[in-house]
Order: C-alpha cells, then structure tokens, then sequence
C-alpha cells in the first residue's frame, strides 16, 4: 500500500513568493492498482511522481510504502536513455552494480528479469540495435532487478509510434498482473482506457479528483469530456 | 562515502563504452604516437635553444678585448690568477665554456651539449685578439655530469611536466567530457537521478577512467617523442641534413635519461599522478557544468589556457615551497627541483595533498551540479 500524506513541494522562485508545484496531496493506493495520473503540462504530475521516487524531498507532507520486504518505488527509464553500446546483459549488470546488489543476489537477480521479459534472445545484443518496445523492455528488467513494489511511468508513450505504444500498453498490463501498483502520467486518454482502474487528476498543484475509472469516465460522454468538465469545476 | 564496487562498475562500464567507440579508440592511439611528437619536439628544441641562451663563456686574458666582449654578450673576461675559480664554475655547470687564451685551450663542460654558436662565438673572440697567434685551438671535454644534468635536466623537467599536462588534457578532453557532456546529450544522465546519493561514487568511477585514459594518452605522447628521438638518431643522426645541433641534443636528451635514477623516475611519477588526477577531474566539472559539447570544449580551451598561464608563474628558488600550494606550478617546481638539484619530501608531500584535495573538492561540485540537473 501507497499512502502520501499532505504531500507538497515548494520551489524557490526569484523575485517573487515561493511556489508549490504539489500542495496537501493525499491519497492511497493499493497493489494491483493502476493509477492514470492527469493534468495539465505544470499540474505538477511529475513534480509528485518525483516526490513518490524520493528523487526530490519534499516540503511538507510525507510518502510511506507499506509492502513486504524492502521493496522501493522506482521510476521508470526512458528507453532512449538507455546505454546504447552496452548490450542487454552489461546494462543489467551495470544496473544491478548500481543498485548494489551482492554478486549472487545480482546474478539471480538477472536471470530472473531476463526470464520475465523474455530477454534471453537479445542478451547479447547492443541496446542501441534494439526496437524501441525491445528497448522498454530492457528498461523495465532494468528497474526489476530489485523488483519494486511500485513502478511509475512518466508520459511513456509520448513520441512512440503505435507498434512501440502498443507493446508498452501490454507490458504495463503484464506489471499490473505482478500485483505490482503502477502509476503513469499521461495525456492520451486511449492509453488510460487501456490501462487504468484509477484516475487522479492534478491541477496546479493539488489533487482535484480521485475517482475509479468508471466513475471518472462517467461524468462525460467521453474521457476528454470527462477530464473538461473536472477542469471547468476548478475554473468556476 | 565511495563504494569501490560502483566506482569499479562504472569505469568497467565507460571502458566497455570505450572498445565499441573506433572513432575515439583512433584518437587516443595516433594522435599521441604520431602526431604530437612532432610538435613537442619543436618544443624541446626551442626549449633547449632557450636554456642555451643563458650559458656563460668565460675568456681567460689578462689583455681583454673589449670591443669583443661587446659584440659577444655571453663571454666574459678573468684574469689568470682567477682561473681555478672560473674551472670550478665550468665543472659545477655554472659556465658553458672557458676559453684560456694564454694556453691556446678550450675547455667545455660538455662537448656534447656545447652548441655549434657557441664554439663560433669562441673562436670568433679569438680572431678578434691583436695578439692570437692563429693557431689552431686545442679542445678539452670535461663531460662534466652536473652540464647535463643543468642544461637537459631543466630542460627535461620542464619540458616533460608540460608534455604530460598537455597530452593529459588531450585525453581528457576527450574522454571527461563524453562521459559528462556527452551523457547530457544522449540523455542518459538522466538514470542518475535514482542513485543520486551514489552521484559521489558514480563520478569518483568516471574521474578513474578519465584519468586513465589522460594518462594513458601522456604516456603513448612520450612514448612518441621517444620514438621520434630514436627513429631520427638512428636514420638521420649522421646526414647533414640534420644541424650539429639538433644531433646534439637528442645525444644529451640519452645521455640525461641514462643519467636518470629509479627515485628520479618514482618522484617524477608521484608528482605527475596526482597532476593528471586535478586535469581530469576539472575537465569532468566543466563537462557537468556545460549544457552540449560545445560549450565544454571551450570551457575546456579556456581551462587549458588557465593551467599554461600558471606553469609560467616563477616564484624564484627563495619561495619554492610556497609552490607547493599552486596546483600545476607546484608539479612544475617539485620535478624541476628534484631533477636538476635535491628531492624535497615535505614539498612532494604538501603538493600531493593540494592535488588530491582538488579533486575530491571537485568531485563534491559535480555532485551539487549533478543534483540540481537531474531534479
């Protein structure tokens, strides 16, 4: 279970008061959720994903993970950020050198991933010479090679083509079925038809609704009318 | 705290990065080995002609010329009764040459490294007399040691710490800012941003490799000029295409690397090492403080040229261990001193401790720097 609490994060800004980029955010997620994080481009979707991570500290508030063992909340690599000339097995060792992992735990630890997202055909081969799908493959063993609790995506599909999309999509659904929370932040409402059985929408800075996917896709004739008419009730 | 296990983890990981990279792989071989040698021994000519320029020739005559001397800045005259003091000189290397009118005699503290201008300045002094006899002069070579160490020694010293720093940057330049800048670029910097109480660990891994691959690229520039040295001693050393010169000081630059002790080579190292290590690490820091390649290189030329003006710095033998707190000119001064005169332990030992202090100072900035770029 994932609990923020009166989460927030303040930045310093020049000639001017401070600002939030996340104010009072409260909610709880259980394992086996997909939650579709939206917003607007500056709602502060990334700015909470990065507090979730503890990339950043935050300014008030604070994020506890109520899962067995030490499992961590991990946010997912970009593929593209990927190592190019490294092949598929020197990332992973890389990676779980980084993670510090003791040998044999690393070992395991790859041969696991390896078995899990079906990498033993490309192990040997340049990350840089892999389709992008291939390569968010790699990117995701990558982060399960300590096998979190969580796994959060921020705009994972922005600049994909279909087929990249597609395989995404199907490896995300594959994650949710590891009892695993999942968390993606998204503009595409497609993606979050496919994914999500939570919606929580961000508006600058605060949380402005927390609903189950059918609840939020019922409050409109689509989901792009359904994310409007959360937007106009802040307007007015 | 460093951990070993990630810092050896990322140099395995930049030096694998390294083997699939032919481009860079090419830099690092030709460009020392064949390409810079040529230029450095441009440098160790000019450097040796320069010395050259300073040494004295003293005239034993009790009738000076001076009209000769005038013309001749680099003779002066003493008087019989003053020679065994002007011998002394010669043998301590504080004279080039003596030329003893009265007996008809040159002695030279070193045949080998008197150069051709100054055999001429001699005999030309000698014409000029109204009394010479014309007959031809005798010679008398001491081969006095401490010339060689004096005029090769400095030479060398200075000459070796400047091709060091130099071929360091080189390799630096190339490999600190591919895995600093160049990872911004490609966007990898960004998988930091979960180990980023690792940063110090992380970057400690790539200042290795970075240094590694400086000295490296030092050691194949050296190499080459040594080469250079032989391959023109062995195929040139006796055409006339080459100046008596240029023939002499390649003999002298042998005959001073002979000269050389095991300590000599061990305190020239202590000194260099940590010397490649402060290279790197601030060619690391403007490469994490550079947006693109682009600026890096110039940040890196600017830095380049910051690092030449201090080897220029010269505090005079009276503040030598005040050198020891200048990075660069303190590398410059500690092997200059322990080649040329006597090894100075504490000097060595402040030097390494501002050198090292440099870099893990520096490594703390990259960590800030990096920090702020990935949050």
């Amino acid at each position: 279970m994932l609990t923020a609490n009166n989460l927030g994060k303040r930045f310093k800004v020049k000639k001017s008061d401070d600002k939030w980029g996340v104010k009072d955010v409260n909610f709880t997620v259980q394992s086996g959720e997909v939650i579709a994080l939206l917003g607007r481009n500056g709602a502060g979707k990334s700015t909470l994903m990065k507090l979730l991570a503890n990339i950043i500290l935050p300014s008030s508030g604070s994020v506890s993970l109520n899962v067995p063992g030490n499992s961590k909340v991990q946010l997912l690599t970009p593929a593209e950020n990927l190592y190019k000339e490294l092949s598929v097995r020197e990332t992973l060792e890389y990676f779980s050198a980084l993670y510090e992992l003791k040998p044999a735990d690393a070992i395991a630890a790859i041969q696991d991933v390896i078995q899990r997202f079906n990498l033993s055909a490309f192990i040997d081969k340049k990350v840089g010479s892999l389709s992008t799908g291939m390569k968010q493959r790699v990117s995701l063993a990558k982060t399960f090679l300590i096998d979190p609790a969580v796994i959060m995506l921020d705009e994972p599909t922005a600049g994909l083509d279909i087929e990249s999309s597609f395989t995404l999509i199907e490896i995300i659904n594959e994650i949710k079925s590891l009892g695993k929370i999942v968390i993606v932040s998204t503009h595409n409402m497609s993606e979050a038809y496919q994914i999500a059985t939570r919606v929580l929408m961000l508006e600058q800075g605060s949380l402005l609704c927390d609903l189950s996917f059918q609840e939020f896709s019922e409050l409109g004739d689509s989901l792009e009318s359904s994310y409007m008419k959360k937007l106009e009730e802040v307007s007015c | 705290m460093l951990n070993l296990d990630i810092i050896k983890a990322v140099y395995a990981k930049e030096f694998r990065e390294l083997t699939q990279d032919t481009r860079t792989l090419f830099i690092v071989f030709l460009i020392p080995l064949l390409f810079m040698p040529a230029i450095s021994l441009t440098t160790y000519s000019s450097n040796v002609t320069s010395v050259e320029g300073k040494q004295l020739v003293a005239v034993i005559d009790e009738k000076c010329n001076d009209s000769a001397l005038t013309d001749l800045s680099t003779l002066y005259c003493a008087a019989s009764s003053q020679k065994a003091e002007v011998m002394q000189d010669l043998h301590d290397a504080q004279l080039e040459a003596v030329l003893d009118v009265n007996e008809g005699k040159i002695y030279l503290a070193n045949a080998t490294l008197t150069s051709e201008q100054t055999r001429q300045a001699i005999e030309k002094y000698h014409l000029s007399t109204a009394y010479s006899d014309l007959k031809q002069l005798s010679v008398e070579d001491l081969d006095s040691k401490e010339s060689v160490l004096s005029i090769v020694g400095t030479s060398l010293a200075n000459v070796l710490v400047m091709l060091v720093i130099v071929f360091s940057f080189v390799g630096a330049l190339n490999f600190g800012i591919d895995v600093t800048t160049g990872e911004k670029e490609r966007g990898s910097f960004k998988l930091y941003s979960e180990f980023k109480e690792r940063i110090s660990s992380i970057f400690a891994g790539k200042l290795i490799f970075t240094s590694l691959c400086s000295g490296l690229t030092a050691v194949l520039g050296i190499a080459g000029i040594i080469i250079s040295m032989l391959l023109i001693d062995t195929f040139y050393g006796d055409q006339t295409a080459m100046t008596p010169g240029e023939t002499e000081k390649i003999t002298a630059f042998f005959e001073y690397v002979k000269m050389l002790s095991f300590t000599d080579i061990f305190v020239a190292t202590v000194y260099l090492i940590p010397a490649i290590f402060v290279v790197s690490s601030l060619v690391n820091f403007t490469g994490c403080l550079a947006r693109n390649m682009k600026e890096a290189k110039l940040l890196g030329v600017l830095l380049i040229l910051v690092i030449m003006a201090l080897t220029k710095v010269d505090l005079g033998a009276e503040n030598f261990f005040i050198t020891a707190f200048i990075p660069v000119v303190n590398v410059f001064a500690g092997v200059n001193n322990a080649m040329t005169q006597t090894l100075d332990w504490w000097h060595l030992l402040v030097s390494t401790i501002v050198n090292v202090s440099i870099c893990f100072n520096s490594l703390y900035d990259i960590k800030r720097l990096v920090v702020k770029e990935i949050i």
